[in-house]
């Protein structure tokens, strides 16, 4: 883990001195009549109000090392990232019905295998950071998949109409923009592994090494929480388009 | 399969009503196709002939009345087994991606379809007057008369005991219209098949001399076959 010394007045005049970029910034817009201004000034407050929230909720349970805290904060991430996704699926009714267990199952089966396989550290340390990085891709997964779902549906209605007059099920009519539903969700991903260190240093690795990480563990870290990502991503994306394929209909 | 009605009408559609957000389009629609029956059903557009061949097929699901396939309730039926002994052919021809062949053996894919043997493609495409080089073509690019007479042949491939065409040769010019219904007459008078077909066209109900019901207000009724 990062073990270097933490100096809170220091840490303070840091932050302060990288918000003064954000203020010249906004400054700047507002000169240039950007029209960004005020959502941008909302938008920085906003992020420091939160994280700092957050980070200290954090640190309480760090503190405790109660699982069962853990265990409610990765509930309640379930809870914002469903509500988040089911916005974008507005045409079916009850949409948390669908997000919530897609993405719930994405994130929990996934930290459970990994626990089950001694990968994952039963610490709040781990199980927080990694849990909302994996919470985050199926609520992206999710939305996606969902997303491309009800468009396909909604253009190939006729198609989905004769292959049911043809003799079909109604899961083998759809099946095809289900499929293209999951395959569409995850491109983002693959085309992030396809390029990985190349294109991106990824986020984590990039924390790990500013924070003094061996970078073969960094790197390695990296991949492992990308495979986690990859396996909610991809559960994710399945249940959604099963649960949404079986809550439309075609009138 | 064991008959479970010899005597029973093909189609016999009691007291079919639909009606879409308060507005009644068919109220009270009763009648029957006998076994090897050629039936035509005419009315003006709008008038819900299509929503009637949905509601017999259970692509839509309708607000009250009966059908019976063959003396069997269809209510008691999986939609899908319905669909295996009454197969509709839609107003809007309707492909997919891949060649001709890949849309004539589409159908086979299905569970419900496995038992059958896959179709023989040239011979399918000469019922509807298409030429077999078309097989291993994309089925994209073809025309919308050729797309129709295309879909009319996949259905055939599936042979079902019932067949409902919607409007089948809406898009055709006169040769091809020609070809069509007398590819639907052998089907009738050859196989016996019972067949209920959509048709603005007075001539065409002339040429093949069928029963004729009118659908308006909801409701349908016989006429001469050849009334405007
Ligand atoms: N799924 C649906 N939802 C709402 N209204 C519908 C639906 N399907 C059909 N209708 C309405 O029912 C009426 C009858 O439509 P239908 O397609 O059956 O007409 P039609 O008799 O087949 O006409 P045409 O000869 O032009 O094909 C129309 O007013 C149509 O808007
Ligand atoms: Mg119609």
């Amino acid at each position: 883990m990062i073990e270097t010394v933490y100096d809170p007045v220091d840490g303070l005049v840091k932050l302060g001195l990288a918000s003064l970029l954000m203020v010249v910034l906004i400054l700047l817009s507002r000169v240039r009549n950007l029209g960004i201004a005020r959502e941008l000034g909302v938008a920085v407050v906003r992020a420091v109000v939160q994280l700092m929230i957050v980070v200290l909720l954090i640190a309480a349970v760090f503190q405790s090392q109660n699982l069962l805290f853990v265990l409610l904060i990765l509930a309640g991430m379930q809870g914002i990232a469903a509500a988040t996704s089911a916005k974008r699926v507005s045409e079916v009714k009850d949409p948390l019905r669908i997000t919530l267990p897609s993405i719930a199952a994405g994130t929990f089966v996934i930290l459970v295998v990994m626990i089950l396989l001694g990968v994952m550290p039963l610490q709040a340390e781990f199980l927080i950071p990694v849990g909302s990085m994996v919470t985050g891709a199926a609520m992206v997964t999710c939305s996606l998949s969902l997303d491309r779902f009800m468009r396909e549906m909604a253009t190939n209605r006729l198609r989905v109409e004769t292959a049911l007059s043809l003799g079909a099920t109604w899961s083998e009519a759809v099946e095809p923009y289900t499929r293209q539903g999951i395959r569409a969700s995850l491109i983002p991903s693959i085309d992030r592994l396809k390029t990985l260190g190349i294109v991106v240093l990824p986020g984590a690795m990039a924390g790990m090494i500013i924070g003094g990480v061996n970078p073969v563990w960094a790197a390695e870290y990296q991949l492992i929480i990308f495979f986690m990502i990859v396996g909610a991503e991809l559960i994710s994306a399945f249940v959604a388009t099963l649960l949404a394929q079986q809550s439309v209909s075609l009138y | 399969m064991i008959d479970p009605a010899p005597s029973a009408a093909a189609l016999e559609v009691a007291r079919l009503a639909k009606s879409f957000d308060g507005e009644a389009i068919l109220r009270d629609v009763s009648f029957s196709l006998g076994r090897g029956e050629l039936l035509v059903l005419r009315g003006e557009s709008g008038t819900g002939k299509s929503v009637l061949l949905k509601c017999i097929t259970r692509l839509i699901e309708p607000d009250a009345g009966m059908v019976c396939i063959f003396g069997t309730d269809a209510a008691t039926l999986d939609a899908v087994e319905v669909r295996r002994r009454v197969l509709l052919v839609g107003q809007v021809p309707t492909l997919y991606e891949g060649t001709v062949r890949q849309n004539l053996e589409y159908p086979f894919s299905f569970k419900s379809n496995q038992h059958l043997p896959l179709p023989d493609g040239p011979s399918l495409l000469s019922m509807v007057g298409l030429s077999a080089d078309l097989l291993d073509r994309p089925a994209a690019p073809l025309s919308v008369g050729q797309q129709q007479r295309l879909c009319i042949a996949r259905a055939l491939g599936l042979d079902p005991g019932i067949l409902l065409f919607d409007e089948p040769t809406a898009a055709l010019d006169p040769a091809a219209k020609v070809v069509v219904e007398e590819t639907i007459l052998r089907l009738n008078r050859e196989s016996g098949r019972s067949i209920l077909m959509v048709t603005h066209d007075v001539e065409q109900v002339r040429r093949m001399g069928a029963r004729t019901l009118v659908l308006a207000r909801g409701m349908v009724k016989e006429t001469e076959g050849d009334a405007g």
